[in-house]
């Protein structure tokens, strides 16, 4: 390599350094990843700083390094669990031993405790004075990476920055409202439904400004996962292990970090067709139908559409992709619904979505499953 | 700038923040190159910066730059390799208009190698890395460094040889 050949190359990787534009950084502990908006501290502050704080997506925190630490270390622990949640939404975790139930299969009551959900959880919240335990129960997705806005050192972060973004009263759809209130460790907790044990009025959230300080004491802190679904919750009319057979993948739930990541109660299985080397395809499991339906109404309804469930973003972009050859390619994604999978594939733009070979073969996928369907949970 | 400063270290400890000024752009750009996204090389940039100050100083006297750029090339492509998982959102080239202003050929050229390659381009050529040097910056042999730069060094002469005097 010539001495000239360096030299230009030095010059021009100079150039473009210096053409990249650099803010001023507002140091501070913790920023989103670029792919999520921050939302200013005086926007937090004068907006309602629950809403504003939980209507950002994403925006979360990594408690470990900036609220006390508790007995395990983690934010919100929920150590002492007493039943501990499974490794996946699917059956066979502990009954509930109740034939009262919601109609997604949550049990209404627990060891002859009322489960609060939605609106009366929020409620039951708002009424109480002190810690006494409660029990609430949502519906949660894959935890999300943690990341924290700018946070003034006299402000609380855990309340500033705690959001669950995760979390919904019902499966597929996030709830930025519940998500805003709770503060509970899921980090161990597969998708699925769980019912929690919380309090309000926490320590931690004790030296809260005035500002906010009721909005404090009304955060419902997690002590105990009490139950975390079992066969009238899993995944209905195909399983988990089915899907995943379809397309000829391990029943693990993937990390994500597009749209869908975190979607309350559906388990995101990641699809790598050879000779990907990276997925092409993300197959969501749903517990029903219907709670696709309710998710992605377009996608159920056509059984195929570029509309993302709600509340999410495209993931439109333009890369490189192995698998469809050298070069740029502008990726679309198509998200196809069949009974309660719904799978997230991208297309290349310029050939379409119906001729778009990855398309095709998830079409091809999910036709398999025809005929093997369980029949639907009965309660 | 200030505010990390006041926050995160003990406030007659100034070298944290003199170490910030000195570096801090210097390293943004550089990890813009290797993520092809200036917002996330400054989130990169201030999570290096974050991992440094708790275990201030790092390193002492002239490595610190050393250790930066280290640790924010690993946090750029570990970042990398988490959004590979499902690639639909990989790298935003086509959000990097700074560079499409300014070198549209060259960084289009740039797009299309990986980002680990980026890296060892952006060590060598811009902070004057050895290959033996950058090799165990990333992590890798130094043949596969070097097999890196040679495709690269391929890839971008065209470019070079045409339009940068």
């Amino acid at each position: 390599v010539s001495d000239d050949y360096e030299r230009r190359l030095t010059n021009a990787l100079t150039a473009l350094a210096e053409a990249v534009p650099v803010r001023e950084i507002p140091v501070s502990p913790r920023r989103p990843a670029a792919s999520t908006k921050v939302v200013s501290r005086s926007t937090q502050l004068s907006a309602g700083l629950v809403s504003a704080v939980a209507v950002t997506l994403g925006l979360v925190l990594t408690l470990r390094v900036l609220a006390p630490s508790s007995s395990s270390g983690l934010p919100f622990d929920t150590s002492s669990t007493s039943a501990q949640p499974s490794a996946a939404a699917s059956p066979g975790t502990e009954e509930s031993g109740t034939n009262l139930r919601y109609d997604d299969g949550i049990p209404e009551t627990w060891d002859g405790l009322p489960v609060y959900r939605g609106q009366a959880a929020l409620d039951k919240a708002d009424a109480s004075v002190d810690r006494t335990p409660f029990l609430v129960a949502f519906w949660v997705g894959p935890s999300l990476p943690t990341f924290c806005g700018s946070v003034g050192p006299n402000e609380n972060a855990l309340y500033l920055c705690g959001a669950m973004t995760n979390v919904g009263d019902r499966p597929g759809v996030v709830s930025t409202t519940l998500g805003a209130a709770l503060r509970v460790d899921t980090t161990a907790t597969a998708a699925g439904p769980v019912i929690v044990r919380v309090h309000t009025h926490d320590e931690r959230v004790a030296d809260c400004p005035d500002l906010y300080a009721k909005s404090c004491q009304r955060l419902m802190f997690g002590e105990a996962i009490m139950w975390h679904g079992d066969s009238a919750t899993a995944p209905n009319p195909i399983s988990l292990d089915q899907a995943a057979e379809a397309f000829g993948i391990d029943a693990t739930a993937s990390a994500l970090t597009c749209s869908s990541e975190g979607l309350p109660g559906v388990v995101p299985l990641a699809y790598t067709p050879q000779p990907a080397e990276a997925p092409e395809a993300v197959v969501l499991v749903f517990p029903s139908t219907a709670a696709l339906a309710l998710a992605a109404p377009q996608a159920a309804t056509s059984g195929g559409s570029d509309t993302p469930p709600l509340g999410h973003q495209t993931c439109n972009h333009t890369g490189t992709d192995p698998v469809r050859g050298s070069g740029l390619f502008s990726l679309s994604v198509r998200w196809i619904a069949y009974e309660n999978l719904l799978v997230a594939v991208q297309y290349d733009t310029a050939l379409g979505a119906d001729r778009d070979p990855v398309v095709r073969d998830v079409r091809a996928r999910l036709s398999s499953l025809q005929g093997l369907t369980r029949p639907a949970a009965t309660n | 700038m200030e505010a990390l400063a006041e926050q995160l270290v003990h406030p007659s400890d100034r070298s944290f923040e003199e170490t910030f000024v000195a570096y801090g752009d210097r390293l943004v750009r550089r990890l813009a190159i290797i993520v092809g996204d200036a917002e996330q090389a400054q989130d990169l940039a201030q999570e290096t910066f974050l991992r440094a100050v708790r275990h201030w100083p790092p390193v002492e006297g002239a490595g610190l730059y050393g250790w930066l750029v280290v640790v924010g090339v690993r946090l750029a492509l570990n970042e990398r390799r988490r959004r590979r998982r499902w690639q639909l959102r990989s790298v935003r080239e086509e959000d990097a208009t700074w560079a499409m202003e300014t070198q549209p050929d060259l960084w289009q050229a740039l797009a299309t190698l990986d980002p680990k390659v980026r890296a060892a381009l952006v060590l060598t050529a811009l902070d004057g890395y050895t290959q033996e040097e950058a090799a165990q910056a990333l992590g890798v042999p130094r043949g596969t460094l070097a097999s890196w730069l040679s495709r690269a060094r391929d890839r971008l002469r065209p470019i070079l040889e045409e339009t940068i005097p």
